[in-house]
């Protein structure tokens, strides 16, 4: 009898279980290969190893963790303890801890390779980690050493079906063969700001997977290490396109229905321009408020104004909105623009607008977010990218942005940004005879036609109404 | 193959596997696990190669790759059956490509690379068992 297995090997997904890295992988890691993990010290690799190997542990499979010179097992598992994914239980059973240092010590590097395939066929691991990875360069074997070591291993792991993540304390893509003889190289590492420190990782190949290219934010929390897939990179490679309604949504505030002929595009985003105390929030709330109203899921993402301090601000002008935020028609999102990472709050924002079909969103304001933005020359990219997944949420967005107290040029400089817009409502302190006048005035609408003409804008108690035109074009004579 | 990574040990007394392949990885790796589940193992890099290892000593079973230089594993399979005293031992031919003409080359038993060791193991022990019973 002649057996013909002639079908083409397909390598499936191995799924890492941590949250965001599937998505910056492409899927995952590509099955039964080699992969090397290096980051400098405390940048999270052993953590984040062995995070993979117990959320596999869970789901019934073999993981074996195999050091050289590297932290002690009992140092190890006391440092795990701490994170939620760790299970006492599974050690022993379903993870194993093996020493190979004095493999390496007692044969170099073919006694090493015989006795990892030997534990190989003996425990059947799915997974293998290599801890202290280094210390087989440390040993000083010739480049051509450690090259047919490498791509022996490679061969072996994939020959017994055994994903092998080596961790590494290096940093950088140079052409070492524990570099280029492996199937995916990632990096974790630091990004200093300021008196803050940042954790990134950066794939520099994967093998067989459509990854993410760049760096990702990454934080290390009590259930280990969450990665935060950068914006820019999922707008770009995504592909969605939004979509255009006709449909018209009102700010519930009385003259500006007219102003706008009918309110703004569903779906869009408008930037509330405004100095300091005009008026851009309580405009906003406005807007929220009609939402509710008509039933609608809305939320507020803010920096400077805490959740009651904006429900008191809201109700001083008679929007009540404490009864939406208890049966939670209403979210609020508040941090103050310190520590906050920006893809972790993006990631938020956008979570809660999908799984709560939220409708209606203010950005209070657009400044905070710039603020937390920390590496340089991101932040237009950004906004580009958070702006289009709104669009694709269809969720309708008024982002505030401050304009300074003085300056008769102030808008320019903010101009750009506001780009990103399709509609821009300016609200300013005009002079009138001597008297500070609130301002409102439309300087675009998407796919609407609107008077252009600059109103007068009252807050009173009851709320924000707009009033007649005001004749001609008002600029103050001296700077406010 | 350099002498930094030697060829492991090997069991006298186990069935000899002669493992054909140009790649050293691929060799290294069958070696150590073949050798760890109790056979001898031969090693060639070329058809040529495995025939005249096969003259030294015949091999229980042939496991060859396809694409090699001097001599392919299709050829090998046909010089393999066209010599009557190595006729009657089992060929598994491996590749990681297409191979067309399957129906002119010999073999017993083919697996598209790479091939998981359990699997082969298991196709070599029945193979084995196959053959001695039709002793």
């Amino acid at each position: 009898m002649t057996t013909r297995n002639n079908s083409v090997p397909r390598i499936p997904l191995l799924h890492t279980g941590v949250a965001g890295m599937d998505h910056i992988l492409g899927g995952g890691f590509p099955a039964h290969s080699l992969y090397l993990i290096q980051g400098l010290a405390g940048s999270g690799k052993t953590t984040l190893a062995c995070q993979i190997g117990f959320h596999h542990a869970h789901q019934g499979k073999k993981v074996l963790i195999l050091t050289l010179i590297a932290e002690t097992h009992d140092k190890m598992l006391n440092h795990l303890s701490s994170f939620s994914f760790f299970d006492e239980t599974l050690v022993g059973d379903r993870i194993l801890f093996i020493g190979a240092y004095p493999d390496l010590l007692k044969g170099g590097l073919r006694e090493l390779l015989k006795s990892i395939a030997a534990t190989l066929a003996e425990q059947r691991p799915d997974i293998m980690i290599i801890d202290g990875f280094r210390t087989v360069r440390d040993a000083r074997p010739s480049d051509l050493a450690l090259s047919e070591f490498m791509l022996s291993l490679n061969s072996l792991v994939s020959t017994m079906q055994c994903t092998t993540f080596l961790l590494s304390p290096t940093e950088g893509n140079v052409a070492d063969s524990e570099n280029t003889l492996v199937d995916g190289l990632i990096e974790l590492s630091q990004f200093e700001h300021g008196l803050q420190l940042i954790r990134e990782i950066k794939v520099f190949k994967l093998r067989g997977s459509k990854h993410l290219l760049g760096r990702h934010v990454v934080e290390v929390g009590e259930d280990g290490l969450v990665m935060y897939p950068r914006l820019e990179a999922i707008s770009s490679t995504s592909g969605a396109a939004p979509g255009i309604s006709r449909q018209r949504l009102g700010f519930g505030i009385q003259g500006i229905d007219d102003l706008t002929q009918g309110g703004i595009a569903k779906g869009s985003t408008t930037a509330l321009l405004g100095n300091p105390g005009v008026g851009k929030t309580l405009m906003g709330l406005h807007f929220i408020h009609e939402g509710l109203q008509r039933g609608e899921n809305c939320l507020i993402a803010g920096f400077y104004e805490s959740p009651s301090r904006l429900m008191e601000k809201a109700a001083s002008i008679g929007i009540e909105l404490q009864p939406y935020h208890d049966s939670g028609a209403l979210q609020i999102i508040w941090h103050p623009p310190l520590e906050i990472l920006i893809d972790r709050l993006a990631q938020q924002v956008l979570r809660n607008i999908k799984e709560r079909k939220v409708s209606r969103l203010m950005i209070d304001g657009i400044d905070g977010l710039r603020d937390i933005i920390v590496h340089d020359g991101r932040s237009r990219s950004f906004l580009a990218a958070f702006v289009n997944e709104l669009r694709c949420s269809n969720v309708t967005t008024f982002f505030t942005q401050e304009l300074p107290y003085f300056g008769q040029d102030q808008l320019h400089g903010d101009m750009s940004a506001s780009m990103l817009f399709e509609n821009i409502i300016l609200l300013r302190f005009v002079d009138v005879h001597g008297i500070n006048r609130r301002q409102i005035g439309v300087l675009k609408l998407r796919e609407n036609s609107y008077d252009a003409a600059n109103h007068i804008l009252v807050i009173n108690d009851s709320g924000m109404s707009v009033k007649a035109a005001v004749a001609g074009v008002v600029v103050p004579d001296i700077a406010l | 193959m350099s002498d930094h990574i030697a060829q492991p040990d090997a069991k006298p007394d186990g069935k000899l596997v002669l493992l054909v392949d140009d790649e050293f990885d691929i060799l290294s790796t069958y070696t150590m696990l073949f050798e760890y589940s109790g056979y001898r193992v031969a090693t060639a890099a070329n058809g040529g190669q495995a025939l005249a290892a096969a003259a030294l000593e015949q091999p229980a079973i042939v496991v060859s790759d396809f694409m090699m230089p001097v001599m392919d594993g299709a050829d090998l399979c046909r010089a393999w059956r066209a010599d009557a005293g190595l006729r009657p031992i089992p060929f598994i031919l491996c590749s990681a490509g297409i191979v067309r003409d399957h129906a002119e080359i010999a073999y017993d038993s083919f697996f598209r690379k790479p091939v998981p060791i359990d699997k082969l193991l298991k196709e070599v022990q029945r193979l084995l068992l196959k053959g001695r019973r039709e002793e």
